[in-house]
């Protein structure tokens, strides 16, 4: 068998060999690299995304196990290397969006995806060219919130895709990776490669404004976001009641640790006013997203009232901004869009910014 | 990552970051502060998981195992708030955080 054909059956047995935390074989995924074969002779090493990796061991004797068995080997050398990925990060990445705004909570289920859908549209509606990621890869809603049916990314060259469009948005969903109420079930790393796609593949055209929905809380997924993209400014989404506004804290410091200006608070479901006396009934306490803003000096930018229309046109998938322009929430939501927009464009025009982005290789 | 409390978003960031010669790396700040590193004691501080234990906080890293000509090979930015070098010896997985750094200066006013 000639040394071409040895690689070959080589790297069809490789194949079999799974990374049993990514559920993909080490072949799909990069990991073997620089493969010699002479006179039956095998070098090959096998970079894994940490140095850390606790199955590293087991990763290199199965290799070995494997391409000992095929036929026409006589020696096997296996080198298991790493390449950290916080590296990619120089990567120039989302080079033609203007502004990129994370938008938070610390607690789950204060309407943050809500606020994302209609703060997205409110910025699109007044002109501007808006593109909204779903990062939140465990439940993602937008898809249903704006009414688009399940459906893969249509893919480009270089494993480029385009992102859906509805409404004049540009979207990315991790609801279009998997079938229809199939639940994503992935640990860490599986995470930050999705979160890395979304980052890097996606051909968002020229955005002015890139919303990204953030799971609830301060995990991986916040993490990899605030190491890999250049985020502009981030908003914290909370409720009027305590239990919501200790996780709005945290979130408000995660953002200050990792050197994120903080746009603002909304406090969302504020308020409700009913229908028969057009009082407004703080049924949820009232005052603390205002409190958190003076507590950490940053703007709290609105309040959005608890109107029934907000969740049936999510359920429906036509956002309250479109489907009622009379709503107090639509109000809500145009005063929202034009606190944002104008807190970054302080941002922008600070003079003293820091270097955003730099490398430097050493010399000598 | 632990990062324990900040100084917050308004805290000092590098506004320019250089090489002043082989074995000093120079930041100066957004408040205007100019600090000077000797890499090696830079090398040193590494904050990494290796060379500081996770969950004691007690420092792992040997210095005498780190090799006298150590230099860093490149440094770039991490999101918004740290800088990673890779260094000669291989090591790279260091994040030096802003607020670390300020804190690393040697020159003669913090010292």
């Amino acid at each position: 068998m000639s040394d071409q054909d040895l690689q070959e059956s080589i790297i069809a047995e490789l194949k079999t060999v799974m990374d049993p935390d990514l559920h993909k074989d080490i072949v799909s995924l990069g990991f073997v690299k620089n493969m010699n074969v002479k006179d039956g002779d095998v070098k090959f090493q096998v970079e894994l995304t940490t140095p850390a990796c606790p199955v590293k061991e087991q990763l290199k004797t199965e290799c070995e196990t494997k391409v000992s068995a095929v036929k026409g080997v006589n020696s096997i050398e296996v080198e298991m290397t790493a390449v950290v990925r916080a590296a990619e990060h120089s990567q120039p990445i989302l080079t033609n969006v203007k502004n990129i705004i994370a938008v938070a909570s610390g607690k789950g289920g204060v309407g943050k995806s809500t606020v994302s859908v209609n703060l997205a549209m409110a910025l699109q509606m007044s002109g501007a060219k808006v593109g909204l990621m779903d990062a939140d890869i465990y439940g993602p809603s937008i898809p249903q919130m704006l009414g688009i049916p399940i459906s893969p990314p249509k893919g480009g060259p270089d494993n480029k895709f385009f992102p859906h469009e509805q409404y004049g948005l540009k979207v990315v969903s991790a609801a279009f990776l998997s079938k229809e109420g199939q639940p994503l079930m992935l640990r860490g790393p599986m995470l930050g490669g999705i979160i890395q796609q979304f980052l890097q593949n996606v051909e968002w055209g020229d955005l002015d404004y890139l919303v990204i929905d953030l799971p609830p809380g301060t995990g991986d997924v916040q993490l990899t976001l605030t190491q890999r993209a250049p985020i502009s400014g981030a908003v914290v989404v909370t409720t009027p009641q305590e239990v919501s506004l200790i996780d709005a804290e945290k979130g408000v410091r995660m953002f200050e640790s990792v050197k994120v200006p903080l746009l603002g608070i909304v406090e969302n479901m504020s308020y409700f006013v009913c229908d028969g006396c057009d009082k407004k009934h703080h049924i949820f306490k009232s005052g603390g997203g205002n409190a958190l803003a003076e507590k950490f000096k940053i703007p709290f930018l609105t309040d959005i009232p608890l109107v029934d229309a907000v969740v049936e046109g999510g359920d429906k998938g036509v956002p309250i901004i479109m489907a009622d322009p009379s709503s107090p929430a639509t109000t809500a939501y145009t005063k929202l869009a034009g606190q944002v927009a104008s807190q970054l464009s302080i941002i922008q025009a600070d003079k003293n910014k820091p270097e955003s982005s730099f490398e430097l290789a050493w010399e000598g | 990552m632990s990062e324990e409390k900040s100084s917050g978003s308004t805290g000092p960031a590098p506004k320019n970051i250089k090489q002043i010669d082989p074995t000093k790396l120079g930041i100066t700040w957004t408040d205007g502060h100019e600090s000077i590193y000797a890499v090696r004691y830079l090398r040193e501080s590494c904050p990494c998981a290796h060379c500081i234990d996770e969950w004691t906080g007690v420092k792992r890293l040997d210095p005498s195992s780190i090799p006298d000509n150590i230099r860093p090979t490149k440094l770039h930015s991490v999101g918004l708030y740290a800088i990673q070098f890779s260094w000669t010896d291989g090591h790279d997985t260091g994040l030096y955080s802003h607020d670390l750094m300020r804190k690393l200066c040697q020159c003669l006013e913090c010292q």
